[in-house]
C-alpha cells in the first residue's frame, strides 16, 4: 500500500512529536534491535518528520535523511520485512553516501510501522558493515519491535487527547455557573466544580470534597437534601426547585437535577446539576402577581362601577315617573337617552367583566352535539322571527362554556350586524384531523377586507353605538377564550358578500383516544 | 288568634345603601302600602333599635348582608342568640351570589334569600313577596 496517496494527519501532529521527551522516546528499541538482529546499527524514522532515532554499536552514525529515502521508500511499499542483503550489489543504495563512506554500510533490513489505521508512518531498520542475512527468528523480533514503536505512538496519541480533554473538561469545571457535584451512597460530596465550592467560605471550601450535607446543614434542611438524593438513587432521576441558605446567609432558589450513576463496580453514584433560577422565579411570582392583580383589578372595576351605575339607572326612572307631567318634548327624549347610555355602559362593564373572566374554571372537555349546543345559545338570544339557522348534526369533544361562548358571541353578531329582518346563518364543522373548524356564515351586509384585522380588536365597533349597540368587545373576547385551547378564529368576508367567521380549534388528546 | 292586620305588621328595613332602601319605600308608597317602614344602617344600628323598642311587634325584617361596622350574617348570629328576637321573620337582600352566603343565612333560620338584580326590577319581586306575606302569615305577636 502507498501511504502518500491517502491524505492524513501528519505524523508529527497526531502523536504530537513536537516534544522535547520524544528525543530519547526510541533509544531502547533501537537498541534492542540492533543487539537482537546482531547488527551494528538501527534506526527508527517517520516519513514525514524531520528526526531519526539511531543507535550505533560503532561510533557515529551520518544523521543525513538522504540515506533514509535510497533505503527504506521501497519498506513503505510493503508490509512486510525488506532485506538488501548487499548494498553494493542494489541499484538503489550501491551510490549511497553511507555506502561509499564511512561506515560504509553493506547491508540493510527494514520493516514498515504500521498504525491500527493501517497507514504507514515510518520504518524501523537496521544496518551493518557487511553483507547478511536476517535469520526467521531475528526478523520476528524486528516485526514485534516495529508493532511497539507503533503501540508507543499511539499510547501518547491517547495521553495527548486524554490531556486535551481534561484541559476542556478543567476549563468547563472552572467557569461552568451551574453546581456541579457528585455523591457517593452515603451522601458524601466526592466532586464538586468552582461554582459548587464557591458557596461555602473560603476556609471551609478545602473540606467540602468527603463531607455530608448532614454534617454542614441543619437537620431539617439536610433532611430535605437527602430525601431528593434517596429519590434519585432509588428512581435514576430526581428534580426539584429547592430555596437553600447559603453560608453567607443569602437565600437563593435553586433547580437542582440528580441523576444516577454505577461506576465499573456497579456501586452507585449521583451526579448533580443546580441552576440558580433565583432571578427567574422572582420574575414568574413577579409576573404571576401582576397579572391576577390586573385580572383581579378588571374584575373588581366592572363589578364595583354597576352598583352605582345601577342606583343612577333608578334614580333616573323615579325622577321620570314623578315629574312625567313636567317633562316634555327635548327633555323627555334626554331622559330616553341618559337610560340608553346607562344601559350602554352596563353592557361595556358586562363585557369587561366577561373578558376578565374568559379562562377560569372553564371546565374539561366533554362529548357536544354542535346542533344542541348552538341551539341553546341562540334560544337565549331572542332571535327575531325572520331568522333561520341551519347547524351540523355532529358530536365534538371540546370543553362546553368556552364553545357556548363562541357560538353565543357570533350567533348575536350574525344577528346584530344583519341588514335586512330576515336572515339565513349556517353552522358547519369539519372534523379534521387533528382540529375542528367550526365556521359561522350569515348573508348579512359582509365587511370590508381592510376592517377585517380591526374588528377583533378590544372596543372596536364597525358602526355607531347609537346605530348598532355594542361594547367592542365579544370578538376580543372570543378570540382570548380561544388562546386558552390554542385555537385560533379567522374571517372571510366581502361587502355584500355575508361573512363567514371560522374557528379552528385543536382537539385534545383525550379526545384522539 | 295571632293574625295580625297586615298593616300593622312593621317592616324593619336592615340597609347601608340608601338607593336600595329608597327602592323599597317607593314600592311601598306606589302599592299604597301603609305598613309602616323602619330602617337601620348597619347590624349594630338595627340591634340598637331593637333594644330600644322602637320596632313595635309584629314585624319582618328585611336584612342586607354587606353592611359597615356590624354585617348581615353577624348580625343574625347575635338576633339568634339573643332569646327576646330570636324568632324574627328574617328575610335577606343581597347582592351577593356566593354560596357560602346563601347557606350560612339559611343556617340562621331565614324566611328566604333574594339576590339583589342590576335591573331594580328585584325590588319590585321582593316587596310583591312581602306584600302577599304580611296578608297571609301568622306571626308572633311579642
Amino acid at each position: 500500500m502507498s501511504s502518500g496517496k491517502k491524505f492524513r494527519v501528519p505524523t508529527i501532529i497526531k502523536y504530537n512529536l513536537l516534544d522535547a521527551e520524544i528525543d530519547t522516546m526510541f533509544n531502547d528499541i533501537v537498541m534492542f534491535a540492533a543487539k537482537s538482529c546482531d547488527k551494528l546499527f538501527a534506526m527508527v524514522n517517520f516519513i514525514d518528520v524531520d528526526k531519526l532515532w539511531v543507535f550505533s554499536q560503532v561510533g557515529l552514525f551520518p544523521n543525513e535523511m538522504d540515506q533514509k529515502n535510497d533505503f527504506c521508500k521501497h519498506t513503505v511499499n510493503q508490509t512486510g520485512v525488506l532485506e538488501i542483503s548487499d548494498t553494493l550489489l542494489n541499484e538503489r543504495t550501491k551510490l549511497n553516501k553511507v555506502v561509499k563512506e564511512t561506515p560504509n554500510i553493506r547491508y540493510y533490513a527494514g520493516v514498515p510501522l504500521i498504525n491500527t489505521e493501517e497507514q504507514i508512518l515510518g520504518t524501523l531498520c537496521v544496518f551493518d558493515t557487511k553483507p547478511n542475512m536476517l535469520n526467521k527468528h531475528q526478523k520476528s523480533i524486528l516485526k514485534l519491535l516495529a508493532k511497539d514503536v507503533v503501540s508507543q505512538l499511539e499510547l501518547r496519541r491517547k495521553n495527548f487527547e486524554l490531556s486535551k480533554l481534561t484541559d476542556l473538561n478543567q476549563l468547563i469545571t472552572k467557569n461552568n455557573p451551574d453546581l456541579v457535584f457528585a455523591k457517593d451512597s452515603d451522601y458524601k460530596i466526592l466532586h464538586a466544580n468552582t461554582a459548587f465550592l464557591s458557596l461555602f467560605p473560603e476556609k471551609m471550601r478545602d473540606k467540602v470534597i468527603g463531607s455530608s450535607a448532614l454534617e454542614r446543614y441543619s437537620d431539617a434542611a439536610a433532611a430535605t437534601f437527602i430525601v431528593q438524593d434517596k429519590l434519585a438513587f432509588e428512581q435514576g432521576k430526581a428534580e426539584t426547585i429547592e430555596k437553600i441558605t447559603f453560608s453567607n446567609g443569602e437565600i437563593r432558589t435553586l433547580f437542582i437535577t440528580k441523576t444516577r450513576f454505577e461506576d465499573d463496580k456497579g456501586k452507585a453514584y449521583i451526579f448533580g446539576i443546580a441552576r440558580d433560577v433565583t432571578e427567574r422565579e422572582a420574575l414568574i411570582e413577579k409576573l404571576k402577581k401582576s397579572n391576577s392583580d390586573l385580572e383581579e383589578f378588571a374584575y373588581i372595576a366592572s363589578h364595583d362601577l354597576k352598583a352605582p351605575l345601577n342606583a343612577i339607572k333608578r334614580l333616573v326612572s323615579w325622577i321620570e315617573e314623578d315629574a312625567s307631567e313636567v317633562l316634555q318634548g327635548e327633555s323627555l327624549e334626554h331622559f330616553g337617552m341618559i337610560k340608553n347610555r346607562i344601559d350602554r355602559m352596563n353592557m361595556l362593564l358586562k363585557d369587561l367583566l366577561d373578558y376578565s373572566r374568559v379562562g377560569k374554571n372553564d371546565g374539561l372537555p366533554q362529548t357536544l352535539n354542535l346542533q344542541k349546543t348552538a341551539k341553546h345559545c341562540y334560544q337565549l338570544l331572542n332571535l327575531p322571527q325572520g331568522f333561520k339557522i341551519d347547524i351540523d348534526d355532529i358530536d365534538l369533544v371540546l370543553p362546553k362554556v368556552p364553545l357556548e361562548l363562541v357560538l353565543t358571541n357570533l350567533i348575536s353578531n350574525a344577528v346584530k350586524h344583519h341588514f335586512k329582518k330576515s336572515g339565513h346563518i349556517k353552522i358547519h364543522c369539519k372534523n379534521l384531523a387533528h382540529d375542528y373548524q367550526i365556521s359561522v356564515t350569515d348573508d348579512g351586509p359582509g365587511i370590508d377586507p381592510s376592517l377585517h384585522e380591526k374588528i377583533f380588536m378590544k372596543f372596536q365597533t364597525l358602526k355607531p353605538r347609537d346605530e348598532v349597540e355594542g361594547s367592542g368587545l365579544g370578538l376580543a373576547i372570543v378570540e382570548k377564550a380561544l388562546a386558552n385551547y390554542s385555537a385560533n378564529i379567522a374571517v372571510k368576508s366581502d361587502i355584500g358578500k355575508g361573512a363567514t367567521f371560522t374557528v379552528t380549534w385543536p382537539k385534545l388528546e383525550a379526545s384522539h383516544k | 288568634m295571632n293574625k295580625p292586620n297586615p298593616n300593622d305588621v312593621t317592616l324593619f328595613l336592615i340597609e347601608d345603601d340608601d338607593i336600595d332602601a329608597m327602592s323599597i319605600k317607593r314600592e311601598f308608597k306606589r302599592r299604597e302600602i301603609s305598613s309602616p317602614i323602619v330602617r337601620a344602617k348597619d347590624g349594630v344600628e338595627a340591634l340598637e333599635l331593637l333594644a330600644s323598642g322602637k320596632i313595635s311587634h309584629p314585624f319582618i325584617i328585611l336584612l342586607d348582608l354587606q353592611m359597615p361596622r356590624m354585617n348581615g350574617l353577624e348580625f343574625l348570629t347575635t338576633l339568634r342568640a339573643n332569646s327576646a328576637y330570636k324568632n324574627s321573620v328574617v328575610f335577606v337582600l343581597s347582592t351577593s351570589q356566593d354560596e357560602s352566603d346563601i347557606f350560612n343565612s339559611y343556617a340562621s333560620n331565614v324566611a328566604g334569600y333574594f339576590i339583589k338584580d342590576e335591573g331594580g326590577d328585584g325590588f319590585i319581586s321582593i316587596v310583591d313577596i312581602i306584600d302577599g306575606y304580611r296578608n297571609v302569615v301568622h306571626l308572633p305577636l311579642s
